[in-house]
C-alpha cells in the first residue's frame, strides 16, 4: 500500500470518527435559549435522558433548518421545532423536542415541548412533557403518560401501566405543593387524551423569579424525572413482556395514534402559530410533524 | 288482591342487545304481598304483567334526609327526568326491601329506586337512590341520580351524586359519561360536549370561590368521566357565611342548582333529539362498554360502602337490583 494510500484510509477514519463523535454528541440535540436558571436545566436534562436511553432507537433530525428555527416577522417571537423520527417506526414513531418564545407587551412568554411518540408494535403509553412559563411568575405543567387504549374497557391496561405505578403518588406530590392549582386545558381533546395519573397544574403569582426556581428545582424537575423513569420503565420492561399487537387491535391503536397527533399536537400549532409566526413558518412546521422527521 | 308476576328468565350474553332479565325475589314477594293498593301493568319484552308496590307509583323517589334546598334540586331533577322521558320509562318495580333498607342499628338508612326503560325505549334503566348514615365523624348523605342508556341510541349516561357530610361540606358529581373512546372519536365529542356548550356549566361551578376540584381515589372511575365532568368539593366555611346552614343553602341555590340543571336539561336532549341510531356492529361494543361502566364503575362505588353500613345481605340485595335494571 502507498503511503498516500495510507493517509487516504486515515482521513477516512478521521471522518469516520468525528462523524461519530458528533452523532453522540447529540445528546444535546436540542437547546432552550430562552428558559433561564432550573428551567432551562431541567428541560435539557430530560431531553438528555431521552437521548440517553433512546438514542440508539432514533435518527438523527432530518427537520428542515427552517423549522429548527425561525422567527416571526415582527421579530418578537422565535421558535424551534427539531423531530427524530424512530430507526424502527414500528417501535418509536417520532421524538420532537420544542419551544416557543415570545414577548408580548411588556411580558414574554416561554413554551418547551418534549414528546416521545410511539409506534403500533406496542401499546406502551407516549410520553408528554410541556412547560408554559410567562414572566418568571407564572408556570403552567403538563406531564403525563399517554393511554394507547380506551382505558374504560382495558382494566388491565390501566393497571399494568398505571395503578402498579407511582405515578399517582408523583402526582399527589405536585398536587400538596404549595401554589400548586389543577390546570383545566382549553381543549376539550387534550383532556380526553391525557392518563387518569396526568400531572396538570398551574403555579400562579408567584411572588419571585427565586420561588418560581426553587419549586422547579426541588419539586417539578425531580418529578419529570421520576414519570420519565417511569415511562422508560414501561417502555423497556413491561412493553417488552406483553404480547406484539396485531390485526383488528393493531389498527385500532394507529387510527389512535393518528387522532393524537392530528387532535391532541397539530390541531393547537394550527391554531396558535400562525398568530405568532404566520401560516408559511406555521404550515413547515405542521409539515416536518406530519413527516415524523 | 291477586298478585300475578312475569318473571321472565333469559340467558342473557353479555353481548346480546334486547333480553333483559327480571324476577321478583321471593322474600321481596313475601313483603309486596302484604301490602295493598297500586298495581302497575307493564310490559317487558311484550309480556304484560302486574305487580304489587309498596308506594304509588307516580312518586318515583324522594329525598327526605337532605338539606332543604339539596332535597328539592334533586327532587326537581328527578321530576324532570321523569317528566320528559315519560312513556319511555317503566312504573318503578323495585322490590319493597330495595326501596326502603335499614342497618341493624337501625341509625342508618338507605332507599334505591329504579326504573327500567320500556319496550322500544333509549333507556336501560333509571336510577334514584339515597343514603342516610351516621358515622363517628357526623352524618353522611349521599344522593344519586343515574341514567344509564341502551345501545339503541349513542348518547351519552347520566351520572349525579350530592354527596352531604354535616353542614359545611358538599361533593358533587355531575357527569355526562362517554359511550365511546372520545380520543379515537372526536366526532363524538364534538357532537355532545362541544356543540352543546355542556363545559359552561363546568367553568362556572369552578369559578366559585367555595370550589375545589375532587379527584377520585379510583383511577378507573376518573377514566370513565367525560372531560367536562364536574368533580367539585364546596366547603360553605370558605366564605362570609362561614358555616352556617344558610350558607351551604345559599350555594346550592344560586350556583349548584343552575349547573346541575343546565347539565341534565343537556342530557335530556341528547336522548330525546341528539342521540343517534347505533348499527348492530357498534351495538355490540356499547353493550360491552357499559358493561364495564356499570360493573367496575358503578356498581364497586355503590358496593364500597354498603357493606359497612348496611351488612352484606342489604348490599347483595341492592347490588341485585341494579344489575337487573329494576
Amino acid at each position: 500500500m502507498s503511503s498516500k494510500d495510507k493517509v487516504g484510509i486515515l482521513r477516512n477514519w478521521d471522518i469516520g470518527f468525528v462523524r461519530g463523535m458528533e452523532i453522540s454528541e447529540r445528546e444535546d440535540w436540542i437547546h432552550f435559549p430562552y428558559l433561564t436558571g432550573p428551567c432551562r436545566s431541567m428541560m435539557e436534562d430530560i431531553a438528555k435522558c431521552i437521548h440517553k436511553h433512546l438514542g440508539p432507537l432514533l435518527c438523527q433530525t432530518k427537520s428542515p433548518p427552517d423549522v429548527t428555527h425561525f422567527t416571526s416577522p415582527r421579530g418578537n417571537a422565535e421558535g424551534s421545532f427539531i423531530l427524530r423520527s424512530g430507526a424502527n417506526l414500528s417501535q418509536v414513531k417520532f421524538v420532537l423536542g420544542s419551544w416557543i418564545h415570545c414577548r408580548l407587551g411588556v411580558g414574554t412568554l416561554n413554551a418547551a415541548t418534549l414528546i416521545v411518540m410511539l409506534g403500533p408494535d406496542n401499546d406502551v403509553p407516549h410520553f408528554m412533557f410541556e412547560v408554559i412559563e410567562n414572566d418568571s411568575s407564572n408556570l403552567i405543567l403538563l406531564l403525563d403518560l399517554l393511554p394507547r387504549k380506551d382505558l374504560v374497557c382495558s382494566p388491565e391496561y390501566l393497571k399494568a401501566f398505571y395503578e402498579d405505578s407511582e405515578l399517582e403518588r408523583y402526582r399527589q406530590s405536585v398536587e400538596k405543593a404549595y401554589h400548586s392549582q389543577s390546570y383545566v386545558p382549553s381543549s376539550l381533546y387534550v383532556r380526553s387524551a391525557v392518563s387518569p395519573t396526568a400531572l396538570l397544574f398551574k403555579f400562579r403569582d408567584l411572588l419571585a423569579p427565586n420561588d418560581l426556581n426553587l419549586l422547579v428545582k426541588e419539586l417539578i424537575h425531580p418529578t419529570a424525572k421520576n414519570v420519565f423513569g417511569t415511562w422508560f420503565h414501561a417502555f423497556s420492561h413491561i412493553g417488552t413482556t406483553r404480547p406484539k399487537a396485531e390485526g383488528e387491535e393493531k389498527s385500532v391503536i394507529l387510527e389512535r395514534d393518528e387522532q393524537i397527533r392530528r387532535m391532541g399536537i397539530e390541531k393547537d400549532l394550527s391554531s396558535n402559530l400562525p398568530k405568532l409566526f404566520g401560516q408559511e413558518i406555521a404550515d413547515r412546521v405542521i409539515a416536518a410533524i406530519r413527516k415524523g422527521e | 288482591m291477586a298478585l300475578t308476576f312475569a318473571s321472565l328468565l333469559q340467558t342473557t350474553s353479555p353481548f346480546s342487545t334486547n333480553s333483559i332479565k327480571i324476577s321478583v325475589l321471593g322474600t321481596s314477594l313475601k313483603a309486596a304481598k302484604k301490602l295493598t293498593k297500586h298495581t302497575a301493568q307493564f310490559k317487558c319484552n311484550g309480556v304484560a304483567g302486574e305487580l304489587s308496590m309498596s308506594e304509588p307509583a307516580d312518586k318515583w323517589v324522594q329525598f327526605p334526609h337532605l338539606c332543604d334546598s339539596g332535597r328539592r334540586l334533586m327532587e326537581e331533577v328527578a321530576s324532570m327526568i321523569e317528566t320528559q322521558l315519560d312513556s319511555q320509562l317503566n312504573p318503578c318495580c323495585t322490590p319493597a326491601d330495595v326501596r326502603s333498607f335499614k342497618n341493624a342499628d337501625v341509625d342508618s338508612e338507605g332507599s334505591v329506586n329504579i326504573k327500567s326503560g320500556a319496550q322500544g325505549s333509549k333507556i336501560d334503566f333509571v336510577l334514584g337512590s339515597w343514603l342516610h348514615c351516621k358515622t363517628p365523624f357526623g352524618v353522611l348523605n349521599i344522593a344519586t341520580i343515574i341514567g344509564m342508556v341502551n345501545p339503541q341510541t349513542d348518547a351519552p349516561h347520566l351520572l349525579f351524586e350530592f354527596i352531604q357530610s354535616g353542614q359545611s361540606s358538599l361533593v358533587l358529581v355531575l357527569d355526562l359519561l362517554p359511550r365511546k373512546d372520545l380520543v379515537l372519536d372526536p366526532d363524538y365529542l364534538k357532537w355532545f360536549y362541544e356543540d352543546t356548550k355542556l363545559d359552561a356549566p363546568r367553568e362556572a361551578l369552578y369559578k366559585a370561590q367555595q370550589a375545589q376540584p375532587y379527584v377520585s381515589s379510583s383511577l378507573y372511575v376518573r377514566s370513565i368521566v367525560s372531560p367536562t365532568a364536574i368533580l367539585v368539593k364546596i366547603n360553605s366555611e370558605l366564605q362570609s357565611t362561614a358555616g352556617t346552614a344558610d350558607g351551604m343553602e345559599k350555594i346550592i341555590n344560586d350556583v349548584v342548582e343552575p349547573a346541575a340543571k343546565e347539565v341534565v336539561r343537556i342530557w335530556l336532549d341528547a336522548i330525546l333529539t341528539r342521540g343517534r341510531p347505533v348499527d348492530d356492529f357498534e351495538k355490540d361494543l356499547l353493550l360491552k362498554r357499559d358493561n364495564m361502566i356499570k360493573t367496575k364503575g358503578v356498581e364497586v362505588d355503590l358496593s364500597s360502602n354498603m357493606p359497612r353500613l348496611f351488612g352484606q345481605d342489604v348490599t347483595d340485595r341492592v347490588v341485585a337490583a341494579f344489575r337487573k335494571g329494576i
